[in-house]
């Protein structure tokens, strides 16, 4: 029997198509990994599709093609013509960005590194189909501080993105800001996207991964989480379960923190020049050296998100555990005290939270 | 001989921060770069083909330098650039 998914990724609908029901039952796994809306009948025409079907075996790549990326652990990212294949050991999908269109097949086996291959396949696959419609990937986690007088000024959230590696203590800090009451757009993975000379963040992927230890901290998790598809070492936590008041679809990044794991006894923000801060955004932006095409428009995007923000790094120490209002009081003082990215027009229209 | 010409490698893509730094990016090696003021005052000559003494000689009339010593800082950081085949031979 076939499934058809529609995801909605703010605005741009992706159908999912899956013609055997196994298939469909992994991609129904995989799409509720994202946490994003989800129908099961089309809602009018998508933009972007991805179809997945069951093969015997995998085809053999075209002697033109050439390996143009690593994505993860799992998949190889080959590029022949305009189109990119993702290649794993039981997945492979073509992806034609200019047609919006995915389409490819899975070796079906009783295994579960065939979902981690399929859920990678449908992020690349959805990174690549988004470009065009002006979406970059980030990785880093995003929150928005209601209270904080600017934050919803001009009536659009304003927010804080950690932009670093794994096991930097990103979802940690995220989530101890969720429980104080900051809404989240993700833990560990946003689309940039740029609206009136503004970069936003955009919610693409809502659960937040925190280790198994997080339980003994935050209780509340382990009565909801589940194994993590993309990081064995890591759980689920289903947000929407937990926090479905504070989920935000978008907010206007203006602090960039880029968090390190120190062996010190109190953490500290230290202001980063915007090279710096640059360099480091480009590290964590998948597809941003993977086609020519648009390294220049992803670029563009990376270098008004670190002139619309202030960037610092942050030494994260032993205090931020002890003391979950630690990191409150250290986002808030260095909160910027003006929105400079917006016109004279609409900045002198009072905020209606100011 | 002719003293060689130097150009930025179209490979590279360069993005300006402000006027005082800006980020190179290699797309072949992948690997990037954060250059500072002085840098992007040599990038942005090379977008044009220039000999050192070219280089030195343009230097000169931005900052309050002496001509030789503008050629060496010159030679030096043309030296770094095609290290990393961020810029080459014309």
């Amino acid at each position: 029997m076939q499934t058809v998914l529609v995801l909605d990724v703010q605005g741009i609908r992706v159908r999912l198509r899956a013609e055997d029901a196994r298939v469909g039952r992994v991609l129904r796994e995989v799409v509720a990994y994202f946490g994003l809306p989800v129908s099961e009948a089309p809602l009018g025409p998508a933009q972007a599709s991805l179809d997945l079907a069951v093969w015997e075996r995998l085809p053999t790549l075209p002697p033109t093609a050439r390996r143009v990326a690593q994505y993860g652990r799992h998949v190889e990212i080959w590029r022949t013509g305009d189109a990119f294949v993702l290649w794993s050991a039981r997945a492979l999908v073509e992806v034609d960005p200019a047609a919006g269109r995915a389409a490819g097949g899975v070796i079906m086996q009783d295994d579960p590194a065939l979902r981690s291959e399929v859920l990678a396949d449908v992020v690349l696959g959805l990174f690549l189909l988004l470009r065009p419609h002006g979406f970059f990937p980030l990785h880093a986690a995003a929150l928005v501080q209601r209270s904080t007088p600017n934050a919803w000024a001009h009536g659009e959230a304003e927010g804080v993105l950690f932009v670093a590696e794994s096991d930097s203590g990103k979802s940690t800090t995220a989530y101890q800001l969720v429980r104080q009451g900051w809404s989240y757009l993700s833990d560990d993975s946003i689309l940039l996207q740029q609206r009136n000379a503004t970069i936003e963040a955009v919610a693409f992927r809502r659960h937040f991964g925190l280790d198994p230890d997080a339980r003994d901290r935050f209780p509340e998790v382990a009565t909801h989480w589940s194994a993590q598809l993309t990081d064995v070492d890591k759980r689920c936590v289903p947000m929407d379960a937990l926090y479905p008041e504070q989920a935000a679809d978008r907010c206007v990044p203006r602090l960039l923190v880029f968090p390190e794991l120190v062996a010190e006894t109190e953490s500290r923000l230290v202001p980063l020049r915007k090279s710096e801060a640059m360099l480091r955004l480009v590290a964590q932006s998948a597809l941003v050296t993977l086609d020519a095409a648009w390294t220049p428009a992803h670029l563009d995007a990376l270098k008004t998100l670190v002139n619309q923000a202030a960037s610092y790094r942050l030494f994260a120490a032993a205090d931020l555990l002890r003391d979950p209002s630690r990191i409150v009081s250290l986002l808030e003082a260095r909160w910027p005290a003006s929105s400079p990215s917006y016109p004279p027009s609409l900045a002198e229209t009072p905020s209606p939270h100011g | 001989m002719a003293e060689p010409r130097y150009v930025t490698n179209p490979d590279v893509v360069y993005t300006k921060l402000g006027d005082e730094e800006a980020v190179l990016l290699h797309l072949t090696t992948q690997h990037y770069y954060s250059i500072n003021e002085t840098g992007v005052a040599v990038w942005e000559l090379l977008e044009e083909p220039r000999s050192l003494d070219e280089l030195a000689t343009a230097l000169t009339k931005v900052y309050d330098v002496e001509w030789d010593e503008a050629r060496a800082f010159a030679e030096s950081f043309v030296t770094d650039l095609g290290r990393d085949n961020l810029i080459r031979k014309s």
